[in-house]
């Protein structure tokens, strides 16, 4: 037995008392002297001095009783200090322990960290930049103070007697402000004709709406007849930053106008404007016609009123009011133009941009479903996102668990691991945050083609933005990091730490319901895209009815219009003069470009009143020869036939069916009357087959051709090896006819083609964010499979030294999640299937959703999750049960 | 054998009586402590401390370390003015403790002011 060794002995107690904070180092040596004056009493009355350590030692008091009467003391006085400082330098030291946790957790699990990192941030980076989207289209014409009061009159135009009308007899109304669409002049500049788009409005236009006026007076810019005011931007090109009030510009080559202002025209704004041209003009142009219009152009489809309310007045009880009042007013002579439904809408300024439905507009023209879409697209992504790193998160659980448990041993209470993953989450968010915010940047000109946006660099790295990101990452890290924080943290540690610890079903079964959840998503966005390219497809390889490739067209619609009708046939002479040209037509539409639309037509043999509405286009002899049409009854228009230039008209079938002629045979010889004149006008001469002059998602309408000279467009059917030297050709004639005039020409396929750009457009949303979403799930899954290849390690280890072959351990790990994934296709087709036949409806010519698509849908899903998964199904399959069982 | 909470009660007038007679530290109070009851107040020595430590805070005693004639350190307590007159405020309302028992069991009061 050792020899006791008194000073060893004291030391060993004083060291057991200094680690609690309960002492401070001068109680403990005030304790010492104390023990030691005791023990050497003892000595001197003849214990030996083990007895008397010890009995020293129990005299003096048990570490707890010292301990607790310290602590009274102690703590009893000091507690106000402790609460501030300590408490708070305490906390800071946590939190700094928490980081360094979650550091260390980074870089011990790399791959897992940069698999949740990346998806988290991929699924921001989306949310983000559809933010920025749906932000700005809902920031459209908002910088106009009495905003909420404007509205429009008419459906998008109207006659100018409404407008006066409401104005005069109706005390809602605080004012109105006239608007006569697009004047086709030419603007000329340093020698120089520029066709910019114009509007004419009245003087009360810059009271009503407050574009920000650069120069001049917003009361008195646009008073006095044949004054313009040009927007910034047109400034700037003619006068390149030099003050423009007062300046002169000439119009057309014969009208002076004189600049009475600059106006500042924001892109966010559904009136869009080069210039604007005093109201006044017009009357000074022309009084008779301009009184004339003003009492009784009932139906004048160029003008469009805007009316300002007084404030508090009921919008739709006045809308109510109005409704009625064409056909009151003049219900005689709108029935004599067949428009006897015709009534006055009332739109709200605030939502023509996003709602509006009508093709006719001042500016530039959205729909709110985008924003509906795109909107919950991005949602979508979020969740998925979030969804993903809940996953990861929870999956890790396991490894974790040990983690908890020596926590929870060495003192820790739930709500400090609570707060270590909150913190850890909140962490990781951060990072994927600034993460997304590069990749954000990487991925915007693609989304500026995607939204048909022009975002900036400067549009990301915005304070606005920067506030929104945070308020994410403090949400998101709250979201991603709860469950977690709260399954973990609620471990017990002894179940842990003895190695019971197993995947909870319920933890599974969560992880099934997300993986499910996401993997829907993902389908119905494939199948979305699918069904999408299966139309454009479908629309794509319609027989047109027309021949409209290797047909280039010069657009000179832009040259002076007397000098156009003048010279005509001499340009189709020169056009046609090129040896690759076979055929010229001189025509007001090509199929893709509106005709005359909505013209309204009496057939011959109708009852009084009845009319039709049909797509009227003015054409030249050549047009059905050039377009390739076929006609199937009656004859082409011949240059022989002196009456076709006057009154012959060609129709297609859709005329004789909406005419209700029984064939086309007995339509040629009919007349039509139009709205006004009293005497057919138009006798039909031939019948052409239907061909699609729109896109497919219209239905063939009744469709009117006649003879007119003077058309701006010229279709030349060309050889297409030629192309090139056509188009030189044709940009020679057009100098030496109209020097001085813009040149412009299109391919007639391509020009056709652009009608389906929403179609296309829509098609790279579906397909980029069921890329995305694609991409994010499969990462999840990623992960979700090296958990569950690692948690199986052992089972994969006793299988293979029962004989289980790699393929059979491949098939057992895939088998579990393929499961799933076919799940989540049965749950996203029929989904996708209603969604998309909704969208269907609206073409006129659809494709059907065969079964064909959920089947390419399907495989791909499974191939891209099998795929993900076998990589480590694989892994595990190979690895040597040595390996896994030595330690077993 | 005092109960405990006669003794919390009373640590305080004894501490500073003990101390009202010359400046002394812990063990040698703790000492006196013993001879006086006999053994019948039974401290944990220990927890003398926190008590002194309390009076203290309260500025009725102070202390300094001061080395010994063995050469040890030692933390000397004595009392301040404010413990003197806290001192006269306990012996009083003892007094009046013990008049009120004594006239109760028909004993001669044996404190004496």
């Amino acid at each position: 037995m050792e020899r006791f060794d008194l000073e060893k002995a004291i030391a060993a107690w004083r060291h057991s008392l200094r680690l609690n904070r309960a002492f401070l180092r001068e109680d403990l040596d005030e304790l010492e002297s104390h023990l030691r004056d005791h023990v050497e009493v003892l000595v001197r009355q003849g214990s030996d001095a083990k007895d008397a350590y010890y009995k020293a030692v129990k005299r003096l008091g048990s570490y707890g009783e010292l301990t607790s009467e310290y602590r009274k003391v102690r703590f009893g006085r000091s507690k106000r200090k402790r609460n501030v400082l300590k408490e708070s330098i305490w906390r800071i030291a946590m939190l700094k322990n928490y980081l360094k946790t979650t550091l260390r957790n980074l870089r011990r699990h790399k791959g897992f960290a940069a698999i949740n990192l990346i998806g988290l941030a991929a699924g921001l980076a989306g949310c983000l930049l559809i933010g920025l989207y749906v932000q700005d289209e809902l920031a459209y014409d908002r910088l106009h103070d009495k905003g909420d009061r404007i509205y429009r009159l008419g459906h998008s135009t109207v006659g100018w007697p409404y407008g006066r009308i409401v104005e005069a007899e109706y005390p809602e109304v605080e004012k109105v402000v006239y608007l006569r669409a697009w004047p086709t002049f030419s603007i000329e500049h340093a020698g120089q004709h520029f066709f910019e788009s114009m509007l004419y409005a009245d003087a009360g236009f810059f009271d009503l709406f407050d574009f920000p006026l650069l120069e001049g007076n917003a009361r008195t810019a646009l008073k006095e007849p044949y004054t313009l005011v040009l927007s910034e931007a047109l400034a700037q090109k003619f006068f390149g930053g030099e003050r423009a009030l007062g300046r002169t510009l000439m119009l057309s080559d014969s009208l002076q106008f004189t600049v009475s202002g600059v106006a500042r025209v924001p892109q966010r704004s559904h009136i869009q404007f080069d210039a604007l041209l005093s109201f006044e003009t017009l009357r000074a142009r022309n009084a008779d016609w301009f009184e004339q219009e003003m009492t009784s152009g009932w139906l004048d489809l160029n003008v469009v009123n805007y009316v300002l309310l007084h404030e508090g007045t009921d919008a739709e009880a006045f809308a109510a009011k109005v409704r009625n009042l064409p056909q009151e007013r003049a219900g005689d002579i709108l029935s004599r133009w067949g428009a006897s439904a015709y009534q006055l809408d009332l739109e709200p300024m605030n939502r023509i941009y996003l709602h509006s439905d009508n093709g006719n507009q001042l500016g530039p023209q959205s729909t709110i479903t985008y924003v509906y879409l795109l909107g919950t697209v991005g949602l979508f992504l979020l969740l998925i996102a979030v969804v993903n790193f809940v996953n990861l998160t929870t999956a890790r659980s396991v490894e974790r668990a040990k983690e908890v448990g020596v926590r929870k041993v060495v003192g820790s209470n739930r709500g400090a691991l609570i707060r270590q993953f909150l913190v850890e989450s909140f962490f990781m968010c951060s990072l994927a945050v600034i993460l997304a915010l590069g990749l954000a940047w990487l991925a915007l000109s693609f989304f500026n083609e995607l939204a048909l946006k022009q975002y900036a660099a400067g549009h990301l790295f915005s304070l606005q933005v920067a506030l929104a990101l945070a308020g994410l990452a403090v949400v998101v890290g709250f979201l991603a990091g709860v469950y977690p924080a709260l399954s973990l943290s609620a471990f017990l540690p002894i179940a842990v730490l003895k190695g019971r610890f197993a995947t909870g079903r319920r933890g599974g079964r969560l992880r099934q319901g997300l993986v499910v959840f996401q993997f829907a998503i993902s389908g119905a966005l494939i199948l979305g895209t699918l069904i999408v390219l299966s139309q454009l497809r479908y629309m794509q390889q319609q027989d047109l009815g027309f021949d409209g490739e290797q047909v280039v067209v010069l657009d000179a619609r832009q040259a002076p219009g007397q000098e156009l009708a003048r010279r005509s046939d001499a340009l189709k002479q020169t056009l046609a003069a090129h040896p690759a040209v076979e055929q010229v037509s001189a025509t007001w539409a090509v199929p893709g470009r509106n005709g005359w639309r909505g013209q309204l037509s009496f057939p011959e043999g109708w009852p009084e009143g009845e009319s039709i509405s049909l797509e009227y286009v003015a054409v030249d002899h050549d047009f059905v020869e050039m377009l390739g049409l076929k006609i199937v009854a009656g004859r082409d228009f011949d240059p022989a036939f002196a009456p076709d230039a006057n009154t012959a008209v060609i129709i297609n079938e859709a005329a004789v069916d909406a005419a209700r002629w029984a064939s086309p045979e007995e339509a040629i010889g009919k007349g039509f009357t139009s709205p006004g004149s009293g005497k057919p006008d138009g006798v039909v001469i031939g019948v052409v087959e239907d061909y699609h002059h729109h896109g497919l998602q219209q239905r063939i309408e009744p469709m009117m051709f006649g003879i007119r000279p003077g058309n701006g467009l010229f279709a030349l059917r060309i050889e297409a090896a030629e192309a090139g030297s056509v188009v030189t050709h044709l940009e020679q004639t057009w100098t030496e006819f109209f020097a001085g005039y813009p040149f412009a020409f299109f391919f007639l396929d391509e020009d056709f083609a652009r009608q389906y750009e929403q179609e296309q457009r829509l098609m790279r949303i579906f397909s980029t964010f069921a890329a995305l979403t694609i991409l994010i799930a499969c990462l999840g899954l990623f992960g979700l499979a090296a958990f569950t290849a690692t948690q199986r390690t052992k089972e994969i280890g006793v299988r293979k030294v029962l004989g289980a072959s790699v393929t059979q351990i491949v098939l057992l790990l895939c088998k579990d999640f393929l499961k799933w994934v076919l799940v989540a296709f049965l749950v996203a087709a029929p989904i996708a299937y209603y969604a998309m036949s909704k969208w269907l409806e609206d073409f006129a010519y659809r494709t059907a959703i065969g079964f064909e698509i959920f089947l390419v849908g399907g495989i791909f899903l499974l191939l891209v999750a099998l795929v993900t998964v076998s990589y480590q199904a694989v892994k595990a399959a190979l690895s040597h049960p040595v390996q896994s069982l030595r330690y077993e | 054998m005092i109960s405990k909470e006669l003794v919390g009660a009373s640590a305080r007038p004894i501490l500073l009586s003990i101390l009202a007679r010359g400046e002394s530290y812990g063990y040698a109070i703790m000492q006196r402590v013993h001879d006086l009851s006999g053994g019948e107040v039974e401290w944990k020595d220990g927890t003398l401390y926190p008590v002194l430590h309390r009076l203290e805070d309260a500025e009725l005693i102070t202390s300094s370390w001061r080395t010994a004639g063995t050469g040890r350190r030692r933390k000397y307590y004595s009392i301040t003015l404010k413990g003197q007159q806290a001192l006269e405020a306990e012996k009083r309302q003892w007094l009046r403790v013990d008049a009120i028992l004594a006239q109760l069991w028909g004993l001669e009061p044996r404190l004496a002011v």
